[in-house]
């Protein structure tokens, strides 16, 4: 009977090594939320008053992408059978009375597990009305094969009903602070209220507080890579000869400059290439200038707008949370897309519900 | 999309059974010169005498130490084989149509007293075209998750498949057997994310047979499978690939890079006993039991802002399945015999999110098939049979990230026909219809189907030493609803031996 043992010992190492796992107890999609959105609609600061907003956006993100719904007639949002993660919730209504009012309220990170029942509330304040905005950013390149990416360009858009100046302000892009155990681009190093890895930075003329670069409400500002008829390289291209403004460095040799187009210009002595920003994930700030030493961080304080974009949810956020609450998701590299915000200047400092992908750039557009 | 609007729980319900099916083919790619002769008489599978389906450990119960009772010459065996399919009605990630083809050869070589040696190697080609997103080999296999691109395409898989079994008689009513075989296939998606694969399969499986007395026959045998499919899309054009993680039918989580990665690893263990009796006249029965757990786990490349690592279980899915079958044959007289055959299948399976363990499909299939049939020969060069089968499945399902619960009954009845007409001593041809009706079409979704099968084969010689068998299949199964989609097979192989040496 030896062989009869031999089988059975075979058996049971053979049970042994194809083990199952232990079946879960618990089952995915089985829980279930009740959002109230409630809205300040007053006018008046000291005399706050909330209304349930009726048929407002509601921007659900989480690992499985972004869901948009909208609110009933009581500004009730009920979600059943939603599948576990970790959710943010932003709610968003343009004011019922003012239009140029935005409402905003968020969720962060609400953490909803299978087989229980949440219920919770937004309340959505007045965004002010009042300054500059980035409202597009083009880096993805456009469609081709020859790894073409210069014609990107950044947006800005004043929100606000007055006239704004851009005389001495400054454009970045945040890509260092890694080394040596840094918390990354954009990151508060040091925690002295500055955000830190400064890698291109150009400014316009002037200085802060000048008024010879006048910035019309409701108007928006294409500050180009370079500001030619990229058509004329890639068929898929934009035209960015009409650019308002153009980063030129004078540092370089190469850097083609259009006369017809007023220039920033480079502060980095070091940096000899024009003002690049990586396809799919990079930080793009605007700040007024007042601080303008990089070497030691921009004051978070003189920050006027701030955005990082990611690839994937998953990769890390490094952008200091007082700039941008978190991220915006970028379209792939080449493929001719681009990232503007939903509502025009429409900013509530948090990117994922601020920022959308638009199929086709839009320069001096919504 | 003009394909049918199979609903996806459907699809998704008894996607289970397709995996068997899908063995069951694998299975007969490589050994396929065993069964070209009954292929060609409508499958005749029960109640026909045939060097192939014979009640031995080896011929129904799979167990390798049968081997030395089961083959008793020398024989060399080569041929091809080619295959096609098409047809809108499929499922969601299936393919438009399906090339395959293929050659073999297949060596038994008795060794006396030192025991009998198989080995067989073939080398298959198999090109689905316009194979819809899925970068999975097998994409309804029973797991509730799904790894797609966004793009059909075109998908093609070739690689050598090799096995070898050893049996030998140990003791005077014991004989003992081994079985290994490895699997090798490459795949390359040609379009969008070029997604490239290596499926690798390896098997491993010992058996011991004893016959306790002269007409009882008991056997047992213990297998061990693993495979892994690893999947890496990058796009050879400059356009980050985007890959989705599905989870259920609706949810997933989409990556994006310039080069992204899959691994899909799958082991499981089967034990099969089998119980052989004759009354050494005209009785003849067998009855084989199995019971194989697996698993399955989709592994991929995770980061946070805290951690990354190259690889992490998503998701990870748990199967348990086990038979019962039994076949028996009465010879009635030297022209007439009779055979009935009867299954129990029953699997059970569950699925989850690994980095949440929550619990996101669970369902149970139950299948109990009965059969009856006889073959008799009219005449010294006629040989006609006919079997009819019904088999009665039911399957409960519940997904519970998709929210959807479903049960479902079906009951089946297929008839086969087949006959062989002995043209001269070494020339034989051969025919066969199957019609069958399905309540609910268990692999493909579709409900009240039927299924209409046509074969022909031939066997011939060349010369002395060289015969040919050759057989050819057309199948059409066509549902009442979805209407007006059909899906159309068409198999063909060729094999030639050598007489023994």
């Amino acid at each position: 009977m030896r062989p009869f043992m031999l089988l059975m010992i075979v058996s049971v190492c053979a049970v042994l090594i194809s083990c199952n796992e232990p079946q879960p107890v618990t089952t995915e999609g089985n829980a279930s939320l009740k959002l109230i959105v409630l809205g300040d609609t007053s006018l008046n600061n000291s005399n706050m008053s909330y209304v349930p907003l009726k048929n407002a956006k509601v921007i659900l993100s989480s690992e499985y992408g972004v869901t948009i719904k909208y609110t009933d007639a009581e500004g009730i949002l009920n979600l059943n059978g939603i599948a576990s993660s970790t959710y943010s919730f932003s709610a968003r209504l343009i004011h019922p009375t003012y239009p140029y009012i935005l409402l905003v309220g968020t969720l962060k990170d609400k953490e909803i597990i299978s087989g229980n029942v949440y219920t919770d509330t937004i309340k959505a304040v007045q965004v002010a009305n009042t300054g500059i905005a980035i409202n597009e950013i083009y880096a993805s390149g456009p469609v081709n094969n020859i790894y073409f990416f210069y014609d990107q360009f950044v947006e800005l858009y004043n929100y606000s009903d007055e006239i704004r100046y851009l005389d001495g302000m400054i454009v970045m892009r945040m890509s260092g602070n890694t080394e040596n155990g840094g918390k990354g681009p954009g990151a508060d190093e040091g925690n002295d209220g500055d955000i830190d890895g400064v890698t291109y930075i150009f400014k316009f003329p002037g200085k802060p507080g000048e008024k010879n670069c006048p910035f019309y409400p409701k108007t928006f500002k294409v500050l180009a890579g370079t500001g030619i008829n990229h058509k004329n390289i890639v068929s898929t291209s934009i035209d960015l000869s009409h650019a308002d403004w153009e980063f030129y460095n004078q540092y370089s040799v190469s850097d083609f400059n259009n006369p017809d187009v007023p220039n920033l210009i480079n502060m980095r002595s070091d940096k000899t290439s024009d003002f690049l920003i990586n396809l799919i994930s990079d930080i793009v700030v605007v700040a007024s200038g007042v601080d303008s030493v990089w070497q030691d961080g921009i004051d978070i304080s003189t920050v006027i707008d701030g955005v990082q974009y990611k690839s994937s949810t998953t990769s890390s956020k490094t952008l200091d949370i007082r700039v941008d609450k978190s991220f915006m998701l970028s379209p792939s590299r080449y493929s001719g897309e681009s990232m503007q915000r939903r509502e025009p200047g429409g900013d509530s400092n948090d990117g994922i519900s601020d920022w959308e992908i638009i199929h086709v750039p839009t320069p001096g557009s919504q | 999309m003009a394909v049918c609007t199979l609903s996806s729980e459907a699809n998704n319900l008894m996607s289970r059974l397709s995996k068997i099916i899908i063995t069951m083919i694998m299975f007969s790619l490589n050994l396929f010169s065993q069964f070209s002769r009954t292929d060609g008489m409508g499958s005749l599978s029960f109640s026909i005498v045939d060097k192939d389906l014979s009640l031995s450990p080896y011929d129904f119960g799979g167990n390798p130490a049968g081997l030395y009772h089961d083959e008793k010459e020398s024989i060399l065996k080569m041929g091809a084989y080619g295959g096609n399919d098409w047809g809108k009605y499929r499922r969601k990630y299936d393919a438009e149509g399906t090339m395959n083809a293929g050659a073999s050869f297949r060596e038994v070589k008795t060794l006396g007293e030192h025991g009998t040696f198989l080995g067989s190697t073939s080398y298959n080609y198999e090109n689905r075209r316009n194979y819809y997103r899925s970068l999975k080999k097998d994409m309804y296999t029973g797991e509730s998750f799904f790894f797609t691109d966004t793009t059909a395409a075109d998908f093609r898989y070739m690689g050598p498949n090799v096995a070898l079994t050893y049996s030998l008689e140990l003791a005077d009513n014991i004989c003992a057997g081994v079985t290994v075989s490895y699997q090798l296939l490459e795949g390359l998606k040609k379009q969008f994310s070029f997604a490239k694969s290596i499926y690798r399969n390896t098997e491993l499986q010992a058996g011991l047979t004893y016959a306790p007395f002269e007409r009882v026959m008991i056997g047992g045998s213990v297998e061990y499978f693993d495979s892994q499919e690893s999947i890496e899309a990058s796009d050879v054009n400059l356009l980050d690939v985007e890959l989705y993680y599905f989870r259920g039918d609706n949810l997933f989580v989409s990556k994006r890079s310039s080069s992204m990665t899959g691994n899909i690893k799958k082991k499981g263990i089967a034990f099969g006993s089998q119980l052989f009796w004759d009354n050494g006249d005209d009785i003849s029965v067998g009855i084989q039991a199995n019971y194989m757990p697996s698993d399955s786990k989709l592994l991929k490349p995770f980061s946070s802002s805290a951690q990354t690592f190259d690889e992490v279980e998503d998701s990870y899915a748990a199967f348990e399945f086990s038979d019962v079958q039994l076949k028996s044959q009465y010879k009635c007289s030297d022209d007439l015999l009779l055979g009935i055959f009867g299954g129990y299948d029953h699997e059970y399976s569950w699925s989850k999110i690994s980095l949440k363990n929550l619990l996101i499909w669970e369902w149970d299939v139950t299948k109990y098939r009965f059969g009856a049939g006889s073959s008799y020969q009219l005449n010294s060069s006629l040989l006609a049979g006919f079997e009819y089968e019904i088999a009665s499945a039911n399957a409960d399902s519940s997904k519970y990230i998709d929210n959807k619960i479903v049960n479902r009954t079906s009951v089946d009845h297929t008839i086969r026909v087949g006959a062989e007409y002995k043209v001269s001593d070494d020339i034989f041809l051969r025919a066969g219809f199957n019609y069958g009706f399905m309540d609910h079409d268990l692999v493909y979704g579709g409900d009240r189907c039927t299924v209409k099968k046509i074969t022909w084969g031939a066997g011939f010689p060349v010369t002395e030493a060289i015969s040919v068998d050759a057989q050819l299949q057309y199948r059409v199964i066509s549902p009442e609803s979805p209407a007006n989609i059909i899906r159309t097979y068409i198999n063909g192989i060729i094999s030639i031996q050598l007489a023994p040496l």
